[in-house]
């Protein structure tokens, strides 16, 4: 088990070359000056003050030198310092990083408890009036867009009935509108997944043979069918992670949460260089870390799969 | 002393671990009512090992069900009938009552021993499990009971196994888990549907021993459905013959054998199905499975009944007493109707 997690971190690094590597030319092949941007000066300020500025960043090496120094530096820990606010970059990445975490947990525990409950309910009382309403309601959920889902829900619980803060961050209550707004999609998802997965199970034999042993439908249902039921929504959550730091992109902004993607897309307008890469960097090594997280929980769930 | 004999006289009617009565469990189904039990009566008395055999489709499971009533509802239901056990009809029974019957005094084990058994528990805890649902046992004694009784079934390193997973035992090993399952709670009653279909023929021959083997140690009674009449000249000392959703020859082991009734039960034995052939001649038998929608009228068996006459297409025979304890539903035995044609 340790051995696969280890090598399953190994591959953090091409992950990490791959990244740095894309975002990196993506960056430099985007027309516009970054030092006019952040300077917001026009081309016609003073030359030699642009000329200076360009050099101590570095901005006129050969680009495969500039990728090299940016990666070796990365390599000791250094993201560079920000070009708009001059802050080490890693400083305002490991602050805004853990945010971003925040958000996507939450969303995801929020999904978590509609999506499973409502949808074990659902495949039980199969063609209910319950059952109907929920699969109409997860589809509408799973297809609402989190911006427009975002700009409703602070309309309606922050601006007419005032019980939301409209957004910022700081106070517990900060939360509730950004996580329901990422969430709901995946609720949405969960809950049919859900209920396809137990319907699936629950016609199995090994349901049958446990209700010829006497148990209780509860006892039937948690014991057994839910934790088998279980297996591919964790798969399909491990999947999803990827999606929900993407939909906190939008959602941060919306919400002027502070995290990775708000720093992301805020760089990206000033061409902050050093913050969109260390944004990234982040990004996806959370996300490979996420995803052996995943699958160390997939093998305590399903002990057939094994790890060599 | 008068009292005693009172006793027992009641005691005749009553003696009896299970007793059905024209038992009848449709599927209501878009193209109409699956008649797949269609009012069934036999009994089992302790010490049995009944067996009930017939063609694929023709009711076994759905009767095996209907007794521990896990018929899968919608779209299956018990329309009427009795299933009298130790004195008491079933289908008048609570699911609650129900409950504490299933695994405890009639246990059942499946056709299939690779998906029977939850492939994310462990096979100890399964058979705990069924220990703690109808005992207060604290887990600790119902683990040792466990791995105790999976060593009865004939499993080696019973510790070790009770902490593997299912996926992690052979066919046959799952299928004594399963056995273990079932007799852990000492049932009276044991319904074992099928319980070697899917294993080898070694193997088969193994657990065929094993339930010889129970059968000869606990007071459990047996009731094998199976589609091999070797099994059963081998094992049963009842039996019934089921086709189509109705009981068409039953009695002892021994007449039934001896002096078969039934057309179809003379063609089944024709067949002499042996223990080591998997495809067994059952379901050689000339003609289609009848459609349990609209089965045929009359006499079920008349479209591939040999000696079938007109009349068979338009009488039900009853459930006829040819020999003392060994009846037949074929017009054949009806003698005046027979002639009457
Ligand atoms: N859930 C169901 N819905 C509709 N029909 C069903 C259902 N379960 C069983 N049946 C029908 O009931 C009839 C009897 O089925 P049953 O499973 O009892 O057969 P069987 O004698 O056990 O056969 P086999 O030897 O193949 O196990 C079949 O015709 C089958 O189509
Ligand atoms: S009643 Fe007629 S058709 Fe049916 S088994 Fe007897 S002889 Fe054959
Ligand atoms: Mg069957």
């Amino acid at each position: 088990m340790l051995r696969y997690i280890i090598r399953r971190l190994l591959l953090v690094i091409p992950v990490f070359i791959g990244v740095s590597l894309i975002a990196f030319l993506i960056m430099k092949l985007t027309p516009g000056d970054p030092i006019l941007n952040v300077l917001g000066m026009q081309p016609t300020g003073d030359p030699s003050f642009i000329a200076a500025m360009r050099a101590e960043l570095g901005l006129d090496d050969p680009i495969y030198i500039q990728y090299g120094k940016f990666l070796w530096r990365i390599l000791q820990g250094d993201l560079g310092r920000s070009i708009g606010s001059n802050k080490p970059v890693i400083i305002l990445v490991s602050e805004a990083l853990p945010r971003t975490l925040l958000l996507v947990v939450s969303s995801m525990i929020v999904a978590i408890a509609i999506g499973i409950p409502v949808g074990v309910v659902s495949s039980v009382r199969q063609h209910s009036a319950l059952d109907h309403a929920t699969r109409v309601g997860s589809i509408f959920a799973a297809s609402l867009p989190d911006f427009w889902l975002g700009l409703m829900l602070m309309m309606v619980f922050s601006y007419y009935l005032g019980l939301t803060p409209i957004s910022g961050y700081g106070k517990p209550e900060h939360i509730i509108l950004p996580a329901t707004t990422l969430g709901i999609g995946l609720a949405g998802l969960i809950t049919r997944l859900t209920r396809s997965s137990m319907l699936e199970v629950i016609r199995q034999d090994y349901i049958r043979a446990a209700k010829a042993k006497g148990m209780s439908e509860r006892g039937v249902i948690f014991k057994h069918a839910l934790r088998n039921a279980l297996i591919p929504i964790v798969t399909v959550l491990g999947l999803q992670f990827g999606f929900l730091l993407a939909g906190a992109f939008f959602v941060e902004w919306v919400f002027a949460w502070p995290g990775i993607g708000r720093l992301a897309v805020q760089a990206i307008q000033q061409r902050d260089y050093p913050v969109v890469l260390g944004a990234l960097l982040v990004t996806s090594i959370a996300y490979v870390v996420i995803n052996i997280i995943v699958d160390i929980i997939y093998a305590y769930i399903d002990p057939r799969v094994q790890y060599e | 002393m008068t009292l005693d004999l009172e006793y027992s006289e009641k005691g005749m009617q009553h003696n009896h671990l299970l007793e059905i009565v024209d038992l009848k469990t449709y599927f209501f189904t878009k193209r109409g009512a699956v008649k797949a039990v269609d009012g069934i009566s036999f009994t089992i008395d302790a010490g049995d090992v009944f067996g009930l055999v017939g063609e694929s489709g023709c009711g076994k499971s759905v009767t095996a069900l209907s007794i521990l009533r896990l018929v899968p509802d919608p779209p299956g239901k018990i329309v009427s009938g009795q299933v009298i056990f130790e004195g008491e009809d079933l289908l008048q029974k609570s699911e609650e009552e129900m409950r504490s019957i299933r695994g405890a005094k009639i246990s059942m084990i499946f056709q299939d021993p690779l998906t029977s058994l939850d492939p994310i528990v462990r096979v100890g805890e399964q058979i705990v499990e069924a220990i703690r649902t109808h005992t207060n046992m604290n887990p600790q004694k119902a683990w040792e009971k466990a791995v105790k009784i999976l060593t009865e079934v004939g499993i080696p390193d019973a510790e070790i196994r009770a902490k593997q997973y299912p996926f992690q035992l052979s066919g046959g090993m799952r299928q004594r888990v399963m056995i273990a399952i079932a007799l852990v709670t000492e049932p009276r009653l044991l319904i074992a549907d099928e319980p070697t279909t899917n294993l080898d023929v070694t193997i088969q021959a193994q657990i065929l021993t094993l339930l010889k083997e129970i059968k000869a140690k606990t007071q459990t009674s047996i009731l094998f459905i199976t589609h091999n009449l070797g099994i059963v000249a081998w094992l049963c000392n009842k039996l019934a013959v089921m086709y189509a959703g109705k009981i068409v020859e039953y009695g002892a082991t021994k007449s039934v054998f001896s002096n078969p009734l039934h057309p179809y039960t003379t063609l089944l034995l024709k067949a002499v199905p042996r223990l080591d052939i998997k495809k067994e001649m059952l379901e050689s038998i000339e003609g289609d499975v009848p459609d349990l929608v609209n089965p045929p009228s009359g006499c079920r068996f008349h479209p591939r009944c040999p000696y079938a006459k007109k009349i068979c297409s338009i009488i039900q025979p009853p459930m006829i007493e040819v020999e003392e304890g060994h009846y037949a539903s074929c017009l054949i035995y009806d003698k005046e109707k027979w002639r009457s044609v």
